[in-house]
């Protein structure tokens, strides 16, 4: 059964993983997937270039708690109705929608601070499926909490 | 005059609700639980069961329990949310393993608190405690931000064999 906020038509998801969590999102919305090593140094910052922007990868650790001291290597890049932020994973997988039976959370599981809508088992793993959106919420929030913006014009 | 089965759960220390017999599927003793990041800490866990990922929900910290129970048991319960709609399932947290009783309409009760109002479909005493009657479909399917206490408790108990099948 398809989650009904997930467009039907999406060629597939990015299954991304922080520590034991497995987080997928709409491979529509992941306009790129970079590496810690694409990054460079911006006032003492790793940050990518992206657009003529700096974009500042984000550490969160699995239970979605901000991590102050990034370790994983992989940066998955999203975008959203706000623009596009960027996430440190420690590994990404794109797989096809076809390959995956996304199952909705019971409404039980949803609340103010939830952020998962959806689960799928890939392989020995469940994997939960989010929104850009939300993921997007979270991510500036921590960020901002520790750094101030997000983003920030290198001119 | 008519008695029914009901499954009682130890939800918090001495603290009991209960479930139709014929909802109860399997208890388990500390199964293997998939922890749900932000999701609210009343339902915040997913229990194996079958080859299928179901919810666990805490009636403990969802009553607002402060006790720092150990639930080492999970209760596996299932229910229909009309009758031509699929079965589902989902599992709740108990102290202790669950225990069977008799229940017959003498043994009605108002709700113990207006907590409940909305979530269970009836209530009994059972010797000195006044145990509510899950409404299964209205626990599970209800979002989190929506299962809060409301001011008028006044349920209409129906027969309680009624509310136990």
């Amino acid at each position: 059964m398809a989650y009904p906020s997930q467009p039907e038509t999406t060629p597939g998801y990015v299954a991304a993983r922080l520590d034991d969590t497995t987080l997928l999102i709409n491979l529509l919305a992941v306009p790129d997937i970079r590496n810690d090593a694409d990054t460079v140094q911006n006032n003492g910052r790793k940050v990518l270039r992206r657009s003529g922007r700096y974009l500042e990868p984000v550490s969160l650790a699995g239970s979605m708690q901000s991590l102050a001291n990034g370790r994983r290597t992989q940066i998955l890049i999203v975008a959203d109705k706000t623009g596009e932020f960027a996430l440190y994973c420690d590994d990404i997988r794109v797989l096809p929608a076809a390959k995956l039976n996304i199952q909705p959370l019971r409404r039980c599981m949803s609340g103010p601070t939830s952020l998962f809508i959806g689960m799928a088992k890939i392989g020995e793993t469940i994997a939960f499926l989010c929104n850009a959106e939300d993921l997007g919420t979270i991510t500036r929030q921590f960020w901002e909490q520790e750094h101030g913006k997000l983003t920030s014009n290198p001119d | 005059m008519a008695s029914s089965r009901a499954i009682l759960i130890e939800y918090a220390s001495g603290q009991y609700a209960a479930v139709a017999f014929a909802h109860m599927e399997e208890s388990l003793d500390a199964p293997a639980l998939i922890h749900v990041p932000l999701a609210p800490p009343n339902c915040d866990a997913l229990l194996e069961w079958n080859g299928d990922w179901i919810p666990l929900f805490d009636l403990g910290i969802w009553c607002g329990s402060q006790e720092q129970d150990v639930k080492r048991f999970c209760v596996v319960v299932s229910y229909r949310q009309n009758c031509d709609t699929p079965r589902c399932y989902g599992s709740l947290r108990s102290v202790t393993f669950p225990r069977i009783v008799e229940v017959d309409d003498s043994a009605a009760a108002p709700l113990p608190d207006p907590l409940w109002n909305g979530f269970a479909k009836a209530c009994f005493r059972d010797g000195d405690r006044v145990i509510p009657v899950l409404d299964l479909p209205a626990l599970f399917e209800t979002p989190c931000k929506q299962a809060v206490p409301v001011a008028n408790s006044d349920i209409s108990i129906k027969s309680l064999e009624e509310n136990l099948v």
